[in-house]
């Protein structure tokens, strides 16, 4: 019976794990999708740049990525400075690092429109 | 005389026997300890063989450390908008190279930067612990919050780490835990450790930084064969 006192302690501790030190970012609360599109999608269309991307780089990320910007070095005047930094774009976006939490944030349907299109290659 | 060693013997007994229990207790506790240690599981679940840093040299770029200030943030001025020509690109950040090895200054000369990983393979969960020290200080570089890190294949730039629940822990100051992250595919990839990410990286001493290097994920035959450090 004393034996089992002793060794009691030793079960309960197996159940722990983790927990310790103060984690961050990740989002715990899986509130960042993990919703990286499969590029088996491409072939059922790409969206266009002109028609369905630029329209949300205009609204959602222009307001801080544009030329001279204090706050920013990246800038997305054209197709040609987004293709440029297209990596760092889908990386931002995709672990929800972009847009910041003091800027709105894309709907669904923008985030999904904007990885699709970098997962396909970002087609001019 | 006898007697007395008769009597001690039996004493003897006597507490080894009350003793006994005990020490197999302890044995066991200490048996279970050891079969249920968390910290022992990850090593034991994936063979280490070979990938991770990339060997060669690191690309020499600094020429003095760069101090570092305070973190800029905040809501840009309007004024400053307007005056922002379309030929303005006096702050566009520049591409950086990508290090090999596992140490580096890194993009900006504020910070030393190494890494260390645990057992890498497709599609397994891969810890990296990052050691950053200031250069200009030799200070840790706390509260960084590298937890962002960009993870892309090197000759596909939009194949990523399908990895976003990546967290990072620190451990002590200036040393961080960085994971879990899941690599899907064996090849060379780019992992680019990003800090102060929050706060602009305008000044020039702005604590925001970053660095790249190559880690090379083994298996199948496009894993290269310089690789393993």
């Amino acid at each position: 019976m004393r034996s089992w006192l002793i060794v009691l302690p030793a079960l309960l501790h197996c159940g722990g794990g983790g927990g310790d030190g103060p984690d961050s970012g990740g989002d715990g609360d899986g509130a960042c999708p993990n919703d990286l599109p499969s590029r088996d999608a491409c072939a059922d269309g790409v969206p266009s740049y002109r028609l369905d991307v630029a329209p949300i780089i205009d609204e959602r990320c222009n307001l801080c990525h544009y030329p001279g910007n204090p706050q920013s070095g990246l800038a997305f005047p054209d197709y040609a400075a987004l293709y440029e930094r297209r990596q760092t774009v889908q990386s931002r976006i995709y672990s929800c690092v972009m847009p910041p939490e003091q800027a709105p944030s894309l709907t669904p349907t923008e985030r999904g429109t904007l990885l699709e299109w970098l997962v396909c290659g970002a087609p001019e | 005389m006898k007697m007395k060693a008769d009597t001690r013997d039996v004493d003897e007994r006597a507490a080894w026997r009350h003793l006994r229990p005990l020490l197999f207790a302890f044995g066991s506790a200490l048996a279970l300890g050891a079969a249920c240690s968390d910290d022992d599981d990850e090593p034991d679940a994936v063979q280490c063989v070979g990938g991770g840093a990339v060997a060669g040299a690191e690309l020499l770029h600094c020429e003095a450390a760069q101090p570092i200030g305070e973190c800029v943030t905040g809501a840009v001025e309007e004024e400053e908008h307007a005056d922002a020509g379309a030929e303005d690109h006096e702050h566009e950040e520049e591409e950086h190279a990508i290090q090999s090895g596992r140490e580096a200054d890194d993009d900006d000369c504020k910070y030393r930067v190494r890494f260390e990983n645990t057992c890498v393979a497709v599609n397994q969960p891969v810890t990296f612990t990052l050691s950053l020290t200031r250069k200009f200080d030799g200070m840790p570089g706390a509260g960084t919050n590298p937890a962002f890190p960009e993870i892309y294949l090197a000759d596909d730039v939009s194949h990523l780490s399908p990895s976003n629940d990546i967290t990072a822990t620190e451990r002590s100051p200036g040393t961080y835990e960085i994971g879990p992250v899941v690599f899907d595919r064996a090849g060379r990839w780019v992992v680019r450790f990003h800090y102060f990410e929050t706060c602009s990286e305008i000044p020039e001493d702005s604590p925001h930084g970053h660095v790249a290097f190559y880690f090379d994920v083994p298996g199948g035959s496009s894993a290269p064969a310089q690789s393993g450090y």
